[in-house]
């Protein structure tokens, strides 16, 4: 079992935990917008400056290729010292742009990129979803024609988280319209401020503006920001979704046993919706309390079982899916609570330390970077052999 | 969870015992008249001599001390291969009677010379007894206790699971061989192994359902390629793999009783509803008496009341 405590693991927490509580900012982070970013970037840069960025990152490219178990310290003491959210603006570029440039980049790409992802000097955002293509990624439309050393980008993206103040791209297009769907794909690094492209920001239902359509017309992107080969976007998108679906939520689910502790602590504290009696005596309460207590719990469990198959050198397999679709159901069932505990006090988006704001957030969690629809389909099919669904014919 | 982290030792002494009941009471015995606790009944002498009730007991009273992994493993296999909650009296009773100071009795369980039935505690001072026995555990949100009883006593009910049998009896407390509080170790060991029984159960409707959507045929398809179905499938996984992973903290050394209430909460909700999907998925036959389907679902709900009230779980896991 890997409960163990090295010395090794002692001293770090000691560290971590010293570091955190003189470092954490004392002010609250704005909640979304171009002042959520400058936060993030602020604090990000900080963890930088500190040695505490990039902990899983290998060594050669920045990191501090530290084992993981220590890394789940970090994430065990940052949620204890109440950081910041780590799963914030920068988000796209840490555990996606990173991850597939340290598999797939070129070392130009590599190192002009990394140390400014890591530091926060650069934003990413993603260009994967169109609006005829959501679900069905590879249905994607968006075209690049090669001319000269360049591409030639027309089309849009949709989705796009953080748009409007990212400064790179991780863009897929269509470079082969004649080729089987997932073979005639290109990753390519996008700067957002080349000649046409245009960001029109796309107001939530959460109040925010964080993610955006973008247009491009006539783009040129230089042929050496192809990531990977051309044609081979799809096999490259793939390995950084499998990322996503694997340890990247490891500090998300550590942050949300915290809330759900938080969240009894102030059952036991605060009278109850009814205002009858502490919120902890009411059945109702009391039971989707053990509940959340109890599936944030199994949620771990099935976390360190990655960790441990990630140690081994496996890839993250579907397994990632059955992870991913609990945790994200999960933390719906969490904020839905947590919105209920506060009362009337719901009717304020900040009021009760911002639950009825992340209550409202948490719905983009099942549809954002593979809709639980699609989660059921890879569990139902890669992890229980079911087969595929029937194929719908064309015109039908 | 469960699986990735117990020891070698223990998956090979599982994985006997998975055999061997494969061989000795494979699933289709209860569709014979003569198959449900008889045929069991019948197997149990083999079973204590092979030492299974007693694995993580201590020598002291016959147990062979293989520890909390290799009992959790193997009580798994008996709630995947439909073993009557007897099975459960047996260990629990022998810890119970060792717990409570009785080590003669503990012997005699685990030698088959005294013969425990689950009992549950209903209204009016009655208890409602799972099977049959000269001595009855008492499981009840109160704590465990042991009954001597005698057959004549008993009254037969009309049962719930006619493989099992069902009666009642009149219980005075004042007369119990021993009692423990619901903090006891034994409690503790009940909630693991229920939820232990009840993840078998949760795996075994899991493979039941797959197999069936995976050939089943309707539309000129597998049912299972239709989304309707696929999904009812993934969410037995998912309910799966969280049951598997909490039974995997309960078997942890210094594992609460907040961490075993957990395990057998969300075990028993997971076994319950795989069931009743896959009887959803058999479709008529899911209705059949013949389908064991329905023979999960009745063992994963009689489980659950082994364990007490929700209310009560609730307490546990919100302790501390």
């Amino acid at each position: 079992m890997e409960l163990r405590t090295t010395q090794e693991e002692r001293l770090f927490r000691e560290k971590a935990r010293t570091w955190l509580e003189e470092n954490v900012p004392k002010e609250p982070r704005p909640p979304h917008g171009r002042e959520a970013n400058d936060h993030d970037r602020a604090w990000q840069r900080r963890q930088f400056d500190g040695g505490w960025a990039g902990l899983s990152w290998p060594k050669e490219y920045g990191g501090r290729g530290l084992p993981l178990d220590l890394q789940l310290i970090w994430f065990e003491e940052y949620a204890r010292a109440e950081a910041p959210e780590a799963t914030n603006t920068l988000y796209v570029g840490l555990n996606h742009a990173a991850p597939t440039l340290i598999a797939s980049g070129t070392p130009e790409q590599q190192a002009f990129h990394l140390e400014k992802i890591l530091s926060a000097e650069n934003v990413w955002c993603q260009g994967f979803s169109e609006p005829g293509a959501g679900s069905d990624l590879a249905a994607l439309r968006t075209r690049a024609e090669i001319d000269g050393d360049d591409l030639v980008v027309n089309g849009s993206k949709i989705w796009t988280s953080n748009g409007h103040y990212s400064h790179y791209q991780e863009l897929l297009v269509r470079t082969d319209p004649d080729a089987p769907k997932h073979k005639g794909i290109t990753w390519v690094i996008g700067q957002m401020d080349l000649p046409g492209v245009d960001i029109r920001p796309i107001r939530n239902m959460a109040g925010g503006d964080h993610f955006c359509e973008v247009f491009y017309n006539d783009v040129r992107i230089p042929l050496s920001s192809v990531v990977g080969k051309v044609n081979d976007g799809w096999r490259v998108a793939m390995s950084t979704l499998g990322f996503e679906r694997g340890t990247a939520s490891m500090a998300h689910q550590i942050e949300l046993t915290q809330f759900v502790e938080n969240l009894i602590d102030y059952a036991r504290d605060n009278p109850g919706p009814d205002g009858r009696r502490m919120a902890i005596e009411d059945d109702t309460i009391r039971s989707r309390l053990a509940a959340a207590r109890a599936e944030t719990s199994a949620l771990k469990a099935i976390t360190l079982l990655s960790i441990s198959r990630a140690r081994r050198g496996d890839a993250p397999g579907p397994e990632g899916s059955i992870t991913r679709l609990f945790h994200t159901e999960l933390m719906q069932r969490v904020h839905r609570l947590a919105y209920d505990l506060t009362g009337s006090g719901g009717l304020e988006m900040e009021g009760h330390r911002g639950w009825s704001r992340q209550y409202l957030e948490q719905m983009r969690q099942t549809i954002a970077g593979g809709t639980s629809e699609i989660q059921r389909n890879i569990i139902g099919e890669r992890h229980l052999g079911l087969p595929r669904q029937p194929v719908i014919a064309k015109g039908a | 969870m469960f699986d990735k982290f117990i020891t070698e030792d223990a998956r090979e002494i599982v994985d006997t015992v998975a055999r061997a009941l494969q061989e000795a009471l494979p699933l289709d015995r209860l569709s014979r008249p003569d198959g449900g606790l008889a045929a069991e009944t019948g197997f149990w002498p083999e079973l204590l001599a092979l030492e299974w009730p007693g694995v993580d007991l201590p020598a002291a009273i016959g147990g062979s001390e293989a520890g909390a992994w290799t009992e959790t493993g193997i009580f798994r296999e008996f709630g995947r291969h439909l073993l009557s909650p007897g099975v459960l009296a047996v260990t629990l009773a022998a810890s119970v009677a060792q717990e409570g100071g009785l080590p003669d009795l503990a012997r005699d369980i685990l030698k088959g010379q005294v013969s425990p039935a689950l009992a549950v505690p209903l209204a009016n001072g009655w208890a409602g007894v799972i099977g049959t026995g000269d001595l009855l555990l008492l499981a009840g949100e109160g704590g465990l206790s042991l009954h001597r009883t005698r057959p004549e006593e008993l009254a037969t009910a009309w049962a719930f699971d006619d493989t099992l049998g069902a009666a009642r009896i009149r219980l005075d407390p004042a007369t119990a061989l021993t009692s423990l509080p619901p903090s006891a170790q034994s409690r503790l060991r009940l909630l693991r192994l229920v939820a232990a029984m009840q993840n078998g159960i949760a795996e075994a409707t899991l493979t039941l359902s797959r197999d069936h959507a995976a050939t089943r045929q309707q539309f000129g398809k597998p049912i299972g390629a239709f989304q309707a179905v696929k999904h009812l499938c993934a969410d037995m996984a998912v309910r799966t793999a969280a049951a598997g992973a909490l039974l995997g903290e309960a078997a942890l050394d210094g594992a609460d009783i907040s961490d075993c209430a957990a395990a057998a909460m969300t075990a028993s909700t997971a076994a319950r509803d795989n069931a009743s999907a896959t009887i959803q998925i058999f479709g008529g036959m899911g209705f059949t008496a013949e389908c064991p389907a329905q023979l999960y679902l009745k063992r994963a709900t009689l489980l659950e009341l082994v364990v007490g009230g929700k209310e009560g779980l609730q307490d546990e896991m919100l302790a501390a």
